[in-house]
């Protein structure tokens, strides 16, 4: 089952008043790789991944991910389904340590009720047990091990982000939303983590559906891109496609390199 | 212990040890002083009520105002039942707990959906309102009105626990009492549940994200607390021995909420330190009178100038004093004493006006 489900957006338009985030678009994520969505600024990414975590409800459209309707769905469920996400803005637990932002991630996988928690039952000491487990794996996976004690809310900005993309890995997801990763890192980091973001699906059974600035990064790791501008899609293909693609050029990459 | 503390606090566990030896020869150090014995007992139950509104106020980012009206619900539970049905003593503390966890939960409820001022008029609403409910003519024939009620003696078989008669006996039956409430507060807030609390408190967002159900994470929250609220409140009335709406003055909650912010934001141990110096600034400024309110306030302002985290905040930078100083066991201190720079900003003209948003 893991990353065996298709994520789809069919005719979805979101406004917010007069300011048309997405326009009447139509996506699907194919299971098992790593699809990125680049765009310029103000394209309107960061809402797809928002009305795919439901935090966002848009006029309309169908969004679903194999055959649920996600639309149904309140935002505390849809990891329920697999669905994990990291946030642009970083929006890590602040005062918790980068450990227990980890644990949190995974608090999802167990029914253990407060009265277990309180006596610490069996089943409380497994999840505890197995969700720490966990956290060791995604520390090493991510090279974080030394921040494990640190404060979260006292970290860089690019620390945040892995810690950030840490908790969503805890959570087991068949499909895994990035955005912006690569966000206040270094540039060698980057580097770094264009060779740890590909390794995902293998490791973690996890789509990817990535959204980043840096080309660089988000041509080399993904199979698939789609290009967003304005709030529509205006390209979708293989990353040497796209990089081609005299709309894209115009749209995005030309607006880069001036 | 080791299941409760998370490992490199070890200033949280010498502290615990401390205070635990302190609380036990107590009564044996001062024996036969029955006022300071009593004054003790109060320590540890306004201890355990402020612990009780710091798991709403620190641990879970909600402001209650009204936490003294709480406190009645489990005061009044102890007369009403003891009085009537002649529950044993460990049944009607357990009572008062359970009965005040229903009334949390359904002050819960909606309050779960409530923010800021308003969940602060709410509360407050609440507070005033019980002392109140207790008068009225309807509930009077349960609560006596303004009368009060006398509290049964605490007993275990033979043995009665009188506070006038056993006055240690009784101070090692609120100390057991109170220390298994803090026990199971740790072992709830080093778990899963706590960590939902604080995460709740730190990002309704990314906790939704996160598959917690923020709401109810609230209700639940505040249910908890109540129930820990009405084990002091029955210990409270076995204290005074007789309960009146006049027990449970509105000011009771703001002494609550002054210990926890004196004592410190999610720090159980803070607001037990908090409630010493409290008690220990309200006996002495009981020489003064006209002038005790004055002195607690300027206390508590004074200590919130020295320590504007509260007691806990001031333990731990001289917890990291010490480990600058190169002090013998004072290294392995806990992660906040390593303060880092703080994170930077996304850089400006980054961020699209819309995507910023992340509310719902």
């Amino acid at each position: 089952m893991a990353g065996s489900a298709e994520l789809a957006l069919q005719d979805v338009s979101l406004r917010f008043g007069g300011v048309q985030a997405i326009r009447d678009i139509n996506l699907t994520v194919p299971p098992g790789g790593i699809t990125a969505i680049i765009g310029p600024n103000g394209a309107g990414k960061t809402s797809v991944l928002n009305v795919v975590s439901r935090f966002y409800r848009p006029q309309e459209g169908w969004v679903t991910y194999g055959n649920t309707n996600l639309l149904t769905l309140r935002p505390y469920q849809v990891i329920h389904h697999g669905i994990a996400r990291s946030f642009q803005n970083v929006a890590l637990f602040k005062e918790l340590s980068v450990f227990d932002n980890l644990l949190v991630g995974a608090d999802h996988l167990s029914k253990v009720t407060l009265v277990e928690n309180i006596f610490r039952l069996p089943r409380s000491r497994t999840h505890e047990r197995n969700a720490r487990r966990r956290a060791e794996r995604v520390l090493e996976f991510l090279d974080i091990g030394h921040l494990r004690n640190r404060v979260a809310g006292e970290l860089s900005f690019g620390d945040q982000k892995l810690v950030d993309m840490g908790r969503a890995l805890m959570a087991d997801p068949t499909f895994l939303m990035l955005d912006e990763p690569a966000a206040g890192l270094q540039e060698s980091q980057k580097v770094w983590l264009g060779r740890v973001i590909p390794g995902i699906p293998d490791e973690y059974g996890a789509t990817v559906l990535l959204i980043d600035h840096d080309m660089g990064l988000v041509l080399g790791v993904s199979s698939n891109v789609i290009v967003m501008d304005h709030g529509a899609k205006i390209a979708e293909g293989p990353p040497d496609e796209v990089r081609n693609d005299p709309r894209v050029i115009a749209a995005y990459l030309g607006q880069e390199e001036t | 212990m080791n299941i409760l503390l998370p490992p490199g606090r070890r200033l949280e566990r010498i502290g615990i040890a401390l205070l635990i030896v302190v609380a036990v020869i107590f009564p044996k150090a001062y024996g036969g002083q029955d006022y300071l014995i009593s004054q003790a007992r109060l320590v540890m139950i306004y201890g355990l009520a402020a612990v009780t509104l710091n798991l709403l106020v620190g641990f879970g980012g909600q402001i209650s105002l009204g936490h003294a009206g709480l406190l009645a619900i489990g005061a009044y539970t102890v007369p009403v039942l003891g009085n009537n049905y002649n529950w044993p003593t460990w049944a009607l503390i357990l009572a008062a707990g359970v009965t005040t966890a229903l009334v949390g939960l359904v002050l819960g409820l909606p309050t779960g959906r409530l923010r800021g001022h308003y969940l602060a008029i709410t509360t407050l609403g609440f507070g005033l309102a019980v002392p109140e409910l207790a008068l009225s003519t309807r509930v009077a024939p349960l609560t006596n009105g303004s009368e009060g009620l006398i509290v049964p003696t605490p007993t275990i078989g033979s043995f009665t626990f009188d506070s006038a008669g056993h006055p240690e006996a009784f101070y090692y039956l609120c100390l057991v009492v109170v220390l298994l409430c803090l026990l199971a507060i740790l072992s709830l807030l080093g778990s899963s549940s706590g960590r939902r609390f604080m995460a709740v408190r730190d990002s309704e967002d990314a906790a939704a994200a996160m598959g917690i159900n923020t709401w109810l994470t609230k209700v639940v929250l505040f249910t908890t607390s109540a129930f820990f609220t009405g084990i002091a409140g029955a210990l409270l009335a076995f204290q005074d021995g007789v309960i009146a709406p006049t027990t449970f003055p509105f000011g009771l909650s703001l002494l609550f909420l002054a210990i926890v912010i004196m004592g410190g934001m999610a720090s159980v141990w803070g607001s037990i330190a908090g409630a010493l110096i409290l008690i220990v600034v309200q006996v002495e400024a009981s020489n003064q009178p006209g002038l005790s309110d004055a002195i607690i306030g300027a206390v508590v302002v004074l200590i919130l100038l020295l320590a504007p985290d509260g007691l806990a905040g001031l333990a731990r930078r001289l917890w990291r004093l010490a480990a600058g100083l190169g002090i013998p066991w004072s290294a392995g201190v806990g992660p906040r004493l390593r303060r880092q720079p703080a994170a930077e900003p996304p850089e400006a003209g980054e961020r699209p006006p819309v995507e910023v948003r992340h509310g719902r």
